[in-house]
């Protein structure tokens, strides 16, 4: 087995790779038959549609002023044109909450009163995410089940979260590239009997931990169960990962930022991204996301030459061509990044082509027009192949809304995961045909 | 004060209601009832006299398991093994709903959670072994590895776990301390130990049952360990310290005078002022001073070292309110006085302050006033690149009024408007005064945030805005304290006299204190503390021992599986 894929260069940002580096064992079977990977990604406040649908053209289609960035892997993507968060006019919650929460889950928020109260329940999203409901399936292949990232969300609401185990089960992202990165790759500088030991250790107090929590689980009351079995869950899956533990990837550095300034936000993204692909590339895990900010993200982007926070500026009407232009700026930054993770994920070469090719990526957002926060024509960008599940190069342009709960039965089936409805079911009627 | 004690937002609150913007407001907190309060709705539980009729039968509300908060977890590992380096400041942030961090139904652990314990615990047990001789006094020397570990476990595990551990945990725990001494030794046994019980349930959450044997009408009373960790982790944040336990050991918990003697030792303990801050820092929004997005061209002094001081000025303030001052909510909300360093001076426009320590200032009276026209406040209550009356009007309405706003009615174009050189901020809202959809809701929030048009969006005194005089003049409707005002002075002094507004900040602390919304079955406990509240002449410390005897606070229902 080589380590081929962790001897890339991959970590920009100045990074330096280990001489050597242990591949997992996982990952040898892997390598023969590269696994498919899904990656979400987010950013906020909706789209300009006119500046981001391409246009057909005799050959396919041309890329949109906004899409321009991805024009090197446009044999690569898939537009869909068409996609609507139909669930979005039902369940409580704003507009940015309902698109948020239901955008990867296709159900209903939690009722509650989150503006103020605290009451019962808690009002985060009503069901799994379908990267969780795609883990529940493929996640115990690897070290991780799911990584989630994030850059500058900074609040841990209902408008901040988009990845859920369950209901009321909002998975928070990692913020800090630094944390990610020793969360993921810190390898072990231990040596073979000291990493028994520790393992030892490990297990023998995560026994303990879950007999407490078994414990507990059986002498409450059934609201109380819920989060303690969810605990339980979470015990059994670093229990999992303990085997795996010792076979880190690569080991290069990553500087500390001030995760507090405007002006790190691009590098921040762009480190987490790094560790993203990285991450996938050396079998950490299959499914990943990135979430940019958060739902109604009001920061300014004063590398554009924005000084007007996001939100603030997705408000204004469609007669304000200025505020129009600096929405185009803002979500055309986002395709730069966008094609950033492709260009990342294009160049790792794996057997059957690139890393790219194996991976469902998927762009999404909260809302579709931020002035009116209308949740179609959602704009959804997927890229990569799957494997062979997508058939990319293509602009789809559904002559009539198609409920987004469609879209994300095709996301898992994609990846394997074969379910003919998900979500609310008055929101679902079938799949799309993706390939 | 008596009218309003046992209907505390009721006879007042349904009439005003129905005057202006019924359409947009409601009152925050919507408890078991489960409907939110959406357009049109206003939630008012105390409204119907019948629920409040009767406080003779204890009735303390529901009692969700509660898991330690990041902050809690720190200080509890503080007091529990003396580490200081605050371990939970890497977990992923509590969930956020409502106006805190600390709901319980919200506090879940998912996995990256569960494995930054596995990490804390692992790291904390390391250092704890570094010096195991402070945490027990066994010698192995004399006693044996065996007694010691015994005792180890016994000593150690009941503040730990916040109480006397059965023998079937001891048994468990000696397993584990055998398990992991075999083919090491001794301290690595005692390590295994720390690390399992850092990561065990009993540690993660407040565990209650009640007692049982006192069980009447489906509620029971709160075991005296129990007593002692609700009053521990409401006034310090932390687990209980040796006179706690003494008195829990004593069963000394049992009474409301013993739970209030107590509470009143613990509020004049040093302990009590991280935990006090910690629920201004959220019911302010404190702790996104350092993280609110601001355009650095429109905001170039506000560096990261100001912001910092921004936050530790209002703390400060905080605690001299608290701590030196009255502890009164009209101090809080209208005392000329700060704690500046340089740099704040200069944000203030005060000479006479040099070096990076905040000192007490006394300010213009005609211009600053308590809490609410500090900059920490008015930076995060503003947009990126202006002041923002709507956020401002929207914050006083919400967390001093406890009112909720409707959000904006879906798919209508909303149009915030942009800076415009030589348009004031006050004339580039005056919009929504004038149509509707908009009207309607922002008559409730833009005529109180105008108030605060003298100080921009990072709290800088200004008479003009974009080349325009500055008219900071505003009103207040659906309240107890109606009316026409000159400036955010004058509104914090009119705020310092609504019975509503204390009433909201009981209400919050109540919140705060139980992890949770306030509910129908609460009324009598949430009447009683806001009538001794008012009988304290506002003074927040009475509200908290008062929170401390509550019936809420003291009983739980009957935990059924």
């Amino acid at each position: 087995m080589t380590s081929r894929v962790s001897r890339r260069s991959v970590l920009g940002a100045g990074a330096s790779l280990a001489a050597s580096s242990l591949v997992p064992r996982y990952l040898e079977a892997a390598v023969a038959t590269p696994p498919t990977r899904l990656v979400i990604i987010f950013s906020a406040n909706g789209t300009i549609y006119q500046s981001w649908l391409p246009q057909t053209s005799a050959t396919g289609f041309t890329l949109s002023p906004i899409l321009q960035p991805l024009a090197p892997f446009q044999s690569k993507l898939l537009i869909l044109a068409g996609i609507n968060v139909k669930s979005a006019g039902n369940g409580p919650g704003d507009d940015h909450m309902k698109g948020m929460g239901h955008m990867l889950t296709g159900t209903e928020l939690l009722p509650g009163n989150t503006q103020g109260g605290a009451g019962t329940p808690a009002g985060f999203a009503g069901g799994i995410s379908i990267d969780q409901r795609v883990a529940q399936d493929i996640g115990g292949q690897t070290r991780f089940p799911s990584l989630e990232f994030g850059v500058m969300v900074h609040s841990s609401d209902v408008w901040s979260r988009m990845i859920y185990s369950g209901a009321n089960q909002p998975l928070p992202p990692m913020e800090d590239p630094m944390k990610a990165f020793s969360r993921l790759f810190a390898g072990l500088q231990l040596n073979a009997q000291q990493t028994a030991a520790l393992l030892q250790r490990r297990k023998s107090t995560l026994d303990y931990a879950q007999g407490t929590l078994s414990s507990l689980a059986s002498r409450i009351s059934a609201d109380d169960r819920i989060r303690v079995q969810e605990h339980q869950d979470s015990v059994r899956q670093i229990e999992a990962q303990l085997l795996a533990s010792s076979s880190a990837c690569a080991a290069p550095m990553v500087g500390a930022l001030d995760l507090n300034d405007i002006n790190n936000y691009p590098a921040i993204g762009k480190l987490q991204t790094d560790i993203l692909v990285t991450a996938l590339a050396c079998g950490q895990t299959r499914i990943a996301s990135l979430q940019w900010s958060r739902s109604v993200s009001d920061i300014p982007m004063p590398w554009l030459n924005i000084s007007t926070g996001h939100h603030t500026l997705s408000h204004k009407p469609d007669s304000d061509s200025a505020s129009q232009a600096q929405l185009v700026s803002i979500n055309t930054w986002y395709a730069q990044q966008f094609a950033y993770l492709l260009q990342r994920l294009d160049g790792i070469k794996e057997s059957n082509g690139t890393l790219l090719d194996n991976c469902l990526v998927l762009w999404i957002n909260e809302l579709a027009k931020g002035n009116v926060h209308s949740h179609q024509p959602l704009p959804v960008v997927i890229a990569g192949k799957c494997s062979g599940a997508i058939r990319p190069g293509r602009l789809v342009t559904y002559s009539s809304p198609v409920p987004h709960n469609n879209l994300l039965v095709s996301i898992a089936n994609a990846m394997g995961t074969n379910i003919t409805t998900f979500g609310n079911p008055a929101y679902c009627t079938g799949s799309l045909n993706l390939s | 004060m008596r009218r309003r004690r046992l209907a505390p937002s009721g006879p007042l609150a349904a009439p005003v209601v129905a005057i202006a913007g019924a359409a947009c407001l409601g009152t925050i907190g919507d408890g078991l009832s489960g409907e939110s309060a959406g357009a049109g709705t206003v939630i008012d539980r105390f409204a119907d006299a019948t629920v409040v009729a009767e406080c003779a039968t204890i009735s303390p509300g529901p009692a969700p398991l509660r898991r330690l908060t990041q902050s809690e977890y720190n200080s509890t590992v503080r007091d529990l093994l003396g580490d200081k380096t605050s371990p939970a400041n890497s977990f992923p942030p509590d969930q956020k709903v409502g106006d805190f961090t600390n709901t319980a139904v919200a506090l879940t652990v998912p996995p990256l959670l569960a494995q930054a314990y596995q990490s804390a615990a692992e790291q904390l047990a390391a250092t704890a072994m570094q010096n195991i001789a402070a945490l027990t006094s066994c010698s192995t020397a004399t006693s044996g590895e065996t007694a010691c570990a015994a005792k180890f476990i016994a000593d150690f595990g009941k503040r730990a776990y916040r109480r006397p551990l059965t023998s079937d945990e001891q048994g468990a725990l000696f397993a584990l301390y055998q398990a992991n001494r075999s083919g090491a030794d001794y301290s690595n046994g005692i390590q295994a130990v720390i690390e399992a019980m850092l990561q065990s349930a009993p540690f993660l959450y407040r565990v209650e049952f009640g007692d049982t044997t006192q069980l009447a009408g489906g509620v029971v009373p709160l075991l005296p360990y129990e007593t002692a960790s609700r009053l521990s982790y409401f006034l310090w944040g932390s687990m209980p310290d040796d006179t706690l336990f003494a008195a829990a050991d004593a069963n000394q918990l049992a009474t409301s005078a013993q739970v209030a003697s107590q509470a009143r030792r613990m509020l004049s303990d040093p302990k009590a002022q991280p935990a006090v801050r910690e629920f201004y820092a959220q019911w302010l929004t404190l702790d996104t001073v350092a993280s609110v997005a601001k355009d650095p061209k429109t905001y170039p002094a506000l560096t990261p070292a100001l912001r910092s001081a921004m936050h530790d000025e209002t703390l400060a303030f905080i605690d001299w309110v608290m701590w030196q001052s009255d502890g009164r909510m009209q101090t809080m909300l209208t005392a000329p006085v700060s704690f500046l360093n340089a740099a704040l001076a200069s944000v203030y426009g005060v000479s006479g302050v040099v070096g990076s320590a905040l000192t007490k200032v006394n300010l213009d009276s005609t211009q600053r006033a308590g809490l609410l026209t500090q900059p920490a406040l008015m930076t995060v209550l503003g947009k990126a690149d202006r002041s923002s009356p709507v956020v401002r009007g929207k914050f006083v309405r919400e967390r001093l009024l406890c009112q909720t706003i409707s959000p904006p009615p879906s798919n209508i174009v909303i149009t915030p408007p942009q800076v415009t050189p030589g348009v004031s901020t006050r004339q580039a809202f005056s919009i929504h005064d004038q149509v509707e959809p908009c009207k309607s809701c922002h008559t409730l929030m833009d005529p109180i945030g105008f108030g605060f048009e003298n100080y921009d969006g990072m709290g800088r005194w200004r008479t003009v805005d974009q080349g325009q005089p500055v008219d900071a003049h505003g009103t207040l409707s659906a309240s107890d304290i109606d009316g026409p005002f000159n400036g955010a002075v004058d509104l914090a002094g009119k705020l310092a006299q609504s019975q509503e507004m204390n009433d909201c900040v009981a209400t919050e602390w109540f919140r705060y204190a139980m992890g949770r919304g306030e509910t129908p079955d609460d009324a009598c406990s949430m009447a009683a503390l806001k009538g001794t509240f008012a009988s304290a002449g506002f003074d927040i410390r009475e509200l908290l021992i008062a929170i401390s005897t509550s019936d809420a606070f003291r009983y739980r229902p009957q935990v059924n599986p």
